[in-house]
């Protein structure tokens, strides 16, 4: 039987400071590392999200002719928390592997290295929110504050849950990587963005009813838009159940983390 | 060896056992059987146990040399005594602070520039923000980067990699100081250096292990050595017993 003991009584105090003030370094060097050697830097947290939402725009509203400011504004938003979810999930997923060093070399709770790149990506998600509930604001729409931060903690706990299963996925089975990008895409076109829900004929209406980024982007939409439709009950669930699973993940990484160095 | 002074590790009966020849790979499903026995035995799971048994002592003010063949077990045995992998079975004491322990090898982020690289190393070591930035001038200074500080560790050379990892691992000092085969790398003058910083550093530590497959190295700076082969200790004991009997 294996036994420990650690001189140290402050330890736990100690590392609990240690372990966020890595997570905050990791997640703060990580938006300086993307934009290192870029002419325009700090202005592509803004161009690129405004980018996608005129193409999508452009495709939706003119080639498909289903224009409408309603219709503009949840595309506006729909892509703006794609992107920051889709980035944050493929960067985590090769996390381990690119800090090979740390994982095999440092002891530290390996949760924090996904977990890092989701707060890195958003920091520049918070960027394109700023501008977007800017324009919200100037068209009229005030959002309820509460059910944003509830969205907003929603997303941040299921998308880091997600990442580190994707992270510790990619470690045993190196074909993830691969997997999550073309996933995504799958994922991007079957979650009601660039399209209303009510849109999904009946006999596919399950593939919003078991997608959770269905759910987030409709909490998002009320939460900015659609006040009135806003549902606490039902997103307090999704964030119980979206810690439930991030909780339950975290303490399978530090069952198998031997596994994961070893295989690293 | 110093018995006299406080123990401060201990393992007591330590085995390390790999789990990843049990555990599950998508690949082997694929492969033949000779295939599945080849890949096994190329990934080196097929060793039974990197560590075998091992009971060790380390006292205050030990300065240890681990010697041994490539495989005998030295990462390993660094990688347990600094917390990072949990022996499979036996007991392993500590009063180090095993939470900011770290080694030589390039643990840095690649995409990182070497300047972010200390702040990132600084955190890992447990150290605050006002802690990293009061000794940044004398990391850059030792490592001798000037400029290059900023640009990505991706594009140093291997010697420059090791020149700033010995300076943040000398300069944001723990109880526990382990390199491993860090001091073979550098020019000649540098490593100069690095032997009269490891003096003044070996007067503060409480322990320092050094993995080396140069004789001087261990000669020169440890009071204590331990020779290791195929996961169990040879010899514990002193420096030239353990050379001699290594040679």
């Amino acid at each position: 039987m294996f036994e420990i003991y650690i001189g140290n009584k402050n330890l736990n105090t100690k590392t609990i400071s240690r372990n966020l003030y890595i997570l905050y370094t990791l997640a703060h060097l990580k938006k300086k590392a993307k934009i290192r050697g870029t002419f325009l830097g700090y202005l592509w947290w803004f161009i690129e999200p405004m980018m996608l939402i005129g193409l999508y725009s452009y495709v939706v509203g003119v080639i498909f002719g289903h224009s409408g400011a309603d219709q503009l504004l949840m595309i506006a938003v729909g892509v703006t928390l794609w992107k920051w979810w889709s980035s944050s999930m493929s960067s985590a997923t090769t996390s381990f592997r690119r800090y090979k060093g740390i994982v095999s070399q440092v002891k530290m709770p390996l949760p924090i290295l996904p977990i890092s790149e989701v707060f890195g990506e958003s920091y520049m998600f918070m960027f394109a929110y700023l501008i977007l509930q800017s324009v919200l604001l100037y068209l009229g729409f005030v959002p309820d504050i509460f059910a944003l931060v509830i969205s907003f903690l929603i997303s941040m706990v299921a998308v880091s849950a997600l990442s580190l299963s994707l992270a510790i996925l990619n470690v045993f089975i190196r074909d993830t990587a691969f997997l999550v990008g073309f996933g995504l895409r799958i994922l991007f076109y079957i979650t009601p963005i660039i399209y209303p829900a009510s849109r999904v004929p009946e006999n596919f209406r399950f593939l919003t009813d078991l997608n959770p980024f269905a759910h987030l982007i409709t909490y998002y939409n009320n939460a900015l838009i659609y006040t009135d439709r806003v549902e606490y009950g039902s997103m307090c669930y999704a964030l119980i159940g979206s810690s439930i699973g991030l909780f339950i993940l975290t303490r399978i990484c530090k069952n198998i983390t031997p596994q994961i160095i070893r295989n690293v | 060896m110093s018995h006299d002074k406080n123990l401060v590790v201990e393992l007591d009966d330590v085995t390390l056992k790999y789990a990843s020849s049990t555990s599950f790979n998508l690949k082997r499903l694929f492969l033949s059987k000779y295939e599945r026995k080849r890949v096994v035995s190329n990934s080196n799971a097929s060793r039974e146990a990197a560590l075998s048994n091992i009971s060790l002592k380390f006292y205050e003010g030990d300065i240890v040399g681990i010697v041994g063949r490539n495989g005998a077990g030295k990462s390993t045995i660094c990688k347990v005594l600094s917390g990072i992998l949990r022996p499979t079975s036996g007991k392993f004491y500590s009063q180090l602070d095993v939470g900011s322990l770290l080694s030589l090898n390039s643990f840095f982020a690649k995409e990182l520039s070497g300047l972010d690289n200390i702040y990132l190393a600084g955190a890992l070591l447990g150290k605050n923000k006002k802690e990293i930035e009061e000794k940044i001038d004398e990391i850059i200074d030792f490592s001798e980067l000037d400029d290059s500080i900023h640009k990505p560790v991706e594009t140093y050379s291997s010697g420059m990699v090791s020149r700033l990892a010995f300076s943040i691992a000398t300069t944001y000092r723990s109880d526990i100081l382990i390199i491993d085969e860090v001091l073979s790398v550098g020019d000649k003058y540098f490593r100069e250096k690095c032997k009269i910083r490891m003096k003044d550093i070996m007067k503060e530590s409480r322990l320092i292990i050094i993995v080396s497959h140069s004789d001087s190295d261990i000669k020169n700076m440890c009071n204590r050595a331990i020779y290791l082969d195929k996961g169990k200790v040879v010899l514990d004991g002193s420096v030239e017993d353990v050379m001699n009997k290594y040679k």
